[in-house]
């Protein structure tokens, strides 16, 4: 594509022109410690050698390869003898026309990478497969559980001359583990009890409750949403709202049945392509939908599908394998054995999934497949309901109209006397189906016009056995007199509405008996909208209001983008990417082939190859993650890469242990969380001594706990929890808390105002926040969550002015800070301002406030209550911030002193950092 | 930090609190955060001698055409209304006239040129204070082209390099680069204007730092609402009352970090210093009561509305204040019918600011160190689409100004129709590999390492135009 500068000097010229003496520096032989080629040369190697002498073919120089010991020996190294090694001679040249890597690659070697290089050949210059690429062992001499953990990180520590730190305290403690495991702080209630408890189990036991709340499902989604790049909009240009929530519900509750993390893989990969599968399958097969799409007006079909194609390449193997596979679009990979070809035989595999590159007016056509998902809630309801029904024996006696008009005789003068006798003759009574009634009459279904004051009814219908309760549904309007065989069963005055249900009005069964019987209705109707119709079931009628509220429920439903599969588009190979060029070979689908992928024919191949246990990648990509999450980074620091260009573990034989124990625990990911909460190296106190700051200031040996801000949406669950606001409800369509006017208003196509959601809808969790891609809610990004435009698998922590506005004025925060104040006022128990702020600072930071600290919010309070003693216009304003109801009789010049002491509580470092 | 009237009147209060660390501007708190961030050790001063310190882009969001602004094609308006040629159109990519390969007809140039200033720059009609007051001073570029043919990905491209969503925008890297001079005010501000044709949407993706740190996300100042997000303090709790929250926040985290020693904590602490110093400085900058009538005339301008012309005041205001980078959209160009006249109404609104802010700048010695950008993120095509035009890559135009750049120059062509740049291409990689030399920073050694690569802004790619420097 681009023209590049000329290179001056190529390896090929130097192997040509044999015999220049390079330079060595004497120290050459002095041997030091012994050089792990993955640990030590790899590195070297990948990052400075490999774009131009490695696996990418186009790029290669001189026709060497360095990523190959058969072909580097071949060439330019020679085992155990660094001196004769071309390469040495040409990394240690002083010329600028010979050394390597070239001046103009501005890749520079530094002395200790230089030594590295000479002394690992001099040593044999032995070579290993990267780490990451050969299935995980464990190692050998182990203890089981949680101490395999202990064990990894202790032998490390020791190596380096570091000791663990002890336990953290136990406020620390559990406010770690509940930030950590729900995203939520504790109560005070919950802090004073764990502190008091001196059992040995404590952490146990607070652990698996902690495993079993609802709320680890809503953290463990945010983790992985980031990485689906879930959003609630399609992202490119028009950025419209579409409907995936159930998704996202789905996710939550994935990980609150703790479903074993293979199956979770093949749900969303292929969940459609189950024989029979359920409506949750469907749901996570949604996965497949959740790319940017666009509906820009003049795009080409063809390029949209390939950049959906290449981001689904991207998605996919970040999320599963943590590998850059979507580097190779244009080019086979520079640092990894990946060629294109792999990248679009990868892309194959999504070839079946229909879909548009171009979705015409996706404003009123929507994104093409959807299909209508029931509310997790409503499901378990309805699931409940079905097993009441089973034990609900009801059968129809007479059937009524609604579904099929019944036929009756009638009359509509009044008849002789006797006339709802069995005897009577009515032979001369007209014959008609019901309902009875005029038009017009509300939830009526009219099919035999009655418009008269009066109508007599009669009709003869059989009953094999005489049910032990009967009960007769019925419409009337206006008073309805019902007879049995001749006997008066019910008299029912005024009239019914028939919705949602026929009245019921339980009967004498004694009325009835075997063979035939007869019903007669007398209706009359004095004003206008006539209505009758009737019916007699067995039993107590609750069958037919259970069907109805399974019928409602079932309505109780949102929209879903549908994974549906048909015949693949043909994928080829797009040489340097260009979507327009169809020279390149076409391709079915396969997994990357030095990963031992063959071509496969289906998406639940690739889940199945993903989620296997030979597969290298998936159980180390996940664990290393879940490590992130507990310590602040995880063993192998690059998330999103464990290729070459990755780093080479802290600890490699712990991520392996943990890989392993995860895939025999049958994938169990409640299981490696425990054990990792558990470990004596997780419960440390993060307290950094002196000697640690020097020599492990990242604190990647892990002799003590680590520090680290919250999540964005935990900063806002924080304060929405420790204030009381909090609504936990779990799942449902996203939410609008307050925003800033006007944020939206680089949206076109359509224009639109944002309004904030009223009622407990404003106090749900972060992670229901409308996900607007282009628009990330402003204090969301202010704490870097991503807009999900595509995967990510690692937030950056910024600390930024912005996030100090967003923690100082977003009502959100203000509000909450509001009513944490009226809280703590209304609590009786509560007598003086110390007793007040010693309360507030439990809360907020589930610790005892010290002295030095109450003293300062104190002369806060003291100086802010006589401002807002002398302005209390301020202080009305101030506590009319948000829809909390806050009573009259709250004082507000009392009030909003307080608000500032709560505000300057959740704005501190401590509340949005986890200890 | 340069002093000025505004940034010389801030509360007094502050001043008396945050003296003893204002030593810590962003500047500092910034290569600290970057220490910690890992970044590999890339040039975070100026490599070279720079020739700008800021820059400022005016964005013509739509895409203007160049054969209405500065591209004059006379083969154009003799071919007018006549077929265009197949060999010209073939193979080529196409937005809005897919389908319609066989019907494809001349457009001519619907505005005049006439050549202006002492330099004979070839300037249309639509732009009279462009073209008679600063012809001499700019230097247009008839030979640009894109990859991205819809608004969306080209501003995505423009902005960052690339087409992928996460990549960092180009004012994140500038700043990240460079730090900022400005102890109040965000290093990358971007302000928004609309009229005169359909405003395509612009997604805040244009402006995020991406997997840059976050402190160098672009930062939105607006007319309407809070200026900045969050700049206003809760409703009752006066600047006094607020500065006392945060005294009392700062003193309490002091308190905790006797015990912590967090470094985190210390930046904290820095960042809260800075909220309020924005809190105090951004009323003051986006009032314009200070502004002499002279000026306001000169932009065509009454006061802060929000218009295209008073964010250029705007974005004189935050260049003087040491702002690094300012991005200014303006979304009206997006003529695919009735161009004649559409053009015309949204050139309208755009030309006499975009001549004042050369003018002002220059007035007041920052032109030569400030860098001014003027262009869309692609061209238009010589075929008509009904009376208007569609999007086009292959061509287009832009100008710069100040900072280096050489003035009153013409640089590269486009072949007869204006359909594709045939002389001295520059390509969205080069504009940036020459942007950022003018800063001072060679864009082949600016990186971060992300994903376990070293990306750059320019990717693979990019040639500085020495050409155009001056």
């Amino acid at each position: 594509m681009r023209k590049r500068s000329p290179r001056h000097s190529t390896w090929r010229a130097f192997i040509l022109v044999a015999g220049i003496s390079a330079i060595v520096p004497a120290s050459v032989h002095a041997e030091k410690r012994h050089i792990l080629f993955n640990r030590d040369v790899r590195p070297i190697l990948s990052n400075n050698c490999w774009s131009c002498h490695g696996p990418d073919t186009t790029v290669r120089k001189a026709k060497l390869r360095l990523d190959r010991r058969e072909a580097a020996t071949r060439k330019v190294i020679i085992p155990g003898k660094a001196q004769e090694s071309l390469l040495i001679q040409r990394i240690f040249a002083n010329d600028p026309e010979e050394v390597m890597p070239p001046a103009e690659h501005r890749k520079k070697l530094t002395t200790t990478q230089k030594n590295i290089l000479r002394d690992w050949i001099n040593q044999g210059a032995k070579w290993q497969d990267h780490w990451a690429w050969i299935a995980p062992r464990r190692a050998a001499g182990v203890p089981t559980g949680k101490d395999a953990i202990d064990f990894f990180i202790r032998r490390k520590l020791q190596e380096q001359g570091l000791q663990p730190s002890g336990e953290a305290n136990s406020n620390t403690l559990i406010r770690r583990l509940s930030l950590d495991l729900l995203g939520l702080p504790p109560s005070s209630g919950e802090v004073s009890a764990f502190v008091k408890n001196n059992s040995p189990d404590k952490v146990d036991r607070l652990v698996d409750r902690l495993l079993g709340s609802p709320a680890f499902g809503e953290r463990m989604a945010v983790y992985w949403l980031d990485l689906v790049r879930y959003a609630d909009t399609n992202g490119y240009h028009a950025d419209i709202e579409w409907s995936v929530s159930p998704y996202r519900d789905y996710i939550i509750n994935a990980f609150n049945d703790n479903m074993p993390f293979d199956r979770f893989t093949r749900e969303q990969i292929a969940g459609d392509l189950i024989t029979g599968a359920t409506m949750d399958q469907k749901v996570a097969a949604g996965f497949n939908r959740l790319n940017m799409k666009s509906t820009e007006f003049g795009i080409q079909d063809k390029e949209y599908l390939a950049k959906y194609a290449a981001d689904r390449v991207r998605t996919t193997t970040t999320t599963w394998l943590g590998v850059t596979l979507g580097c190779a679009e244009c080019h086979d990979h520079k640092f990894d054995p990946f060629t294109i070809r792999d990248f679009y035989s990868f892309a194959a595999f999504f070839a079946d999934i229909k879909g548009l590159g171009y979705y015409p007016s996706a404003q009123k056509k929507g994104w093409g497949e959807t299909i209508k998902a029931t509310n997790p809630e409503s499901t378990r309801r309805i699931i409940e309901l079905e097993e009441i029904l089973q034990g609900q024996p009801e059968g129809v006696l007479l059937a009524d109209s609604r579904k099929t008009g019944q036929v009756w005789q009638y009359a509509l003068k009044e008849p002789a006397e006797g006339w709802q006798q069995v005897a009577f003759d009515a032979s001369a009574w007209k014959k008609g189906s019901g309902g009875f009634g005029s038009k017009g009459t509300p939830n009526s279904s009219i099919r035999t016009q009655w418009t008269t004051s009066g109508i007599w009814l009669r009709k003869t219908f059989k009953v094999d056995r005489v049910p032990d309760r009967a009960t007769l549904n019925i419409q009337h309007d206006e008073d309805a007199t019902v007879y049995l065989n001749g006997q008066k069963a019910a008299h029912l005055a005024g009239f019914s509405t028939g919705s949602p249900n026929y009245a019921t009005h339980a009967l004498n069964t004694g009325l009835l008996k075997q063979g035939d019987n007869l019903i007669a209705i007398r209706c009359s109707q004095t004003g206008g909208g006539q209505f009758i119709d009737a019916g007699i079931i067995s039993g107590n009628g609750e069958k037919e209001k259970i069907e109805q509220e399974i019928a409602r429920l079932s309505k109780n439903t949102r929209t879903m983008l549908a994974t549906v599969s048909v015949q693949p588009r043909t994928m080829r190979v797009l040489p340097r990417g260009n979507w327009m060029d169809e020279s390149g070979q076409i391709v079915k689908p396969s997994a990357p082939r030095f990963l031992g992928g063959e071509e496969a024919t289906s998406r639940t191949a690739l889940a199945s190859w993903i989620a296997a246990r030979d597969n290298p990648l998936t159980a180390r990509v996940f664990v290393n993650r879940l490590w992130k999450l507990f310590f602040g980074t995880g063993l192998s620091r690059i998330l999103d890469d464990i290729g070459s260009q990755g780093e080479w573990p802290s600890h490699p034989e712990l991520i392996d242990w943990l890989a392993v124990e995860f895939m025999e625990s049958g994938w169990d990911i409640k299981h490696i969380v425990k054990l990792i909460v558990t470990s004596r190296t997780y419960l440390q106190s993060s307290l950094q001594n002196a000697k640690l700051k020097e020599l492990d200031p990242k604190n990647r040996f892990l002799a003590r706990q680590s520090r680290f801000r919250l999540d964005a949406e935990f900063i806002r669950d924080n304060a929405l929890a420790v204030s009381g606001l909090l609504v936990r409800q779990v799942g449902g369509p996203s939410v609008k808390p307050y925003q800033p006017s006007g944020y939206w208003e680089n949206l076109n196509f359509p224009r639109r105002t944002y309004s904030a959601d009223k009622g407990s809808s404003q106090y749900r969790r972060g992670l229901y926040t409308h996900w607007q891609r282009q628009f990330l809610h402003p204090s969301l990004l202010a704490f870097d969550a991503p807009s999900r435009e595509e995967c990510t698998a690692d937030r950056p922590r910024s600390n930024t002015p912005l996030g100090a506005l967003v923690l100082l004025n977003d009502p959100t925060h203000v509000e909450a800070a509001r009513a944490l104040a009226q809280d703590i006022l209304a609590d009786g128990k509560l007598k003086d301002n110390r007793s007040r702020i010693k309360s507030l600072v439990m809360r907020v930071l589930s610790r005892p406030a010290l002295d030095e600290e109450i003293t300062v919010l104190s002369s806060l309070l003291e100086k802010h209550r006589k401002e807002f003693a002398d302005d209390p216009d301020s202080a009305h304003r101030l506590a009319a911030i948000g829809q909390h109801p806050l009573p009259q009789n709250v004082s507000r010049p009392e009030l909003a002193p307080w608000i500032s002491v709560t505000r300057s509580l959740l704005n501190l470092h401590e509340t949005i950092t986890r200890n | 930090m340069k002093p000025s009237r505004a940034t010389s009147t801030p509360d007094a209060l502050l001043r008396r609190s945050f003296l003893k660390k204002s030593g810590l501007g962003i500047g500092a708190t910034a290569l600290n955060s970057l220490l910690r961030a890992e970044a590999p050790a890339t040039a975070n001063q100026p490599a070279l001698p720079p020739r700008c310190k800021r820059v400022i882009v005016l964005c013509m969001a739509g895409g203007p055409s160049h054969l209405e602004t500065f591209d004059y094609k006379p083969k154009l308006a003799e071919l007018h209304g006549q077929p265009m040629p197949k060999s010209v159109t073939e193979n080529q990519q196409i937005a809005q006239l897919q389908g319609e390969a066989d019907k494809l007809k001349v457009l001519g140039p619907q505005h005049a040129f006439s050549r202006h200033g002492k330099s004979g720059q070839q300037i249309s009609s639509v732009f009279p204070h462009i073209a008679s007051k600063i012809a001499d001073d700019i230097c247009i570029i008839r030979s640009m082209q894109t990859e991205q043919i819809n608004h969306d990905p080209a501003h995505t491209f423009m902005n960052t390099g690339s087409i992928i969503s996460g990549r960092p925008a180009m004012g994140s890297w500038v700043n990240y680069g460079l730090g900022s001079e400005c102890s109040n005010l965000p290093g990358f501000v971007v302000l928004t204007s609309v009229g005169g044709g359909q405003s395509q949407p612009i997604a805040a993706r244009q402006w995020h730092s991406g997997f840059l740190p976050g402190q160098f996300q672009g930062v939105r100042m607006r007319s309407k609402g809070d200026p900045v997000l969050y700049i206003n303090s809760p409703d009752g709790i006066t600047p006094k009352r607020q500065h006392d929250v945060i005294k009392t926040v700062q003193k309490l985290n002091e308190i905790g970090n006797q015990t912590l020693a967090d470094p985190e904590l210390e930046t904290r602490i820095n960042q809260y210093e800075m909220a309020f110093r924005m809190q105090m400085s951004v009323p003051g900058l986006v009032d314009f009561s200070d502004e002499p009538e002279h000026i306001l005339n000169l932009y065509g301008t009454k006061g802060a509305d929000g218009t295209f012309a008073a964010n250029c005041l705007l974005a004189r205001r935050l260049a003087e204040r040491g702002v690094r980078f300012v991005q200014l959209y303006h979304r009206g160009w997006d003529h695919h019918g009735n161009i004649k006249q559409g053009i015309g109404h949204t050139a309208k609104l755009v030309d006499q600011a975009s001549a004042a802010l050369v003018l002002d700048l220059k007035q007041r010695g920052l032109l030569e160190d400030t860098l001014i950008v003027w262009g869309g993120e692609f061209g238009r095509t010589p075929m008509a689409q009904g009376s208007g035009r569609d999007h086009h890559i292959k061509a287009f135009s832009i100008w710069m100004a100040g900072g280096g750049i050489r003035p009153g120059f013409t640089f590269g062509a486009t072949d007869d129709l204006g359909y594709h740049a045939v002389e001295d291409v520059v390509d969205v990689h080069d504009f940036h590999a020459t942007m950022l030399q003018l800063l001072g920073i060679n864009h082949e050694g600016f990186t971060y390492r992300y994903q376990g690569r070293d990306f750059r802004l320019t990717d693979v790619h990019g040639r500085i135009i020495e050409e155009i420097i001056a």
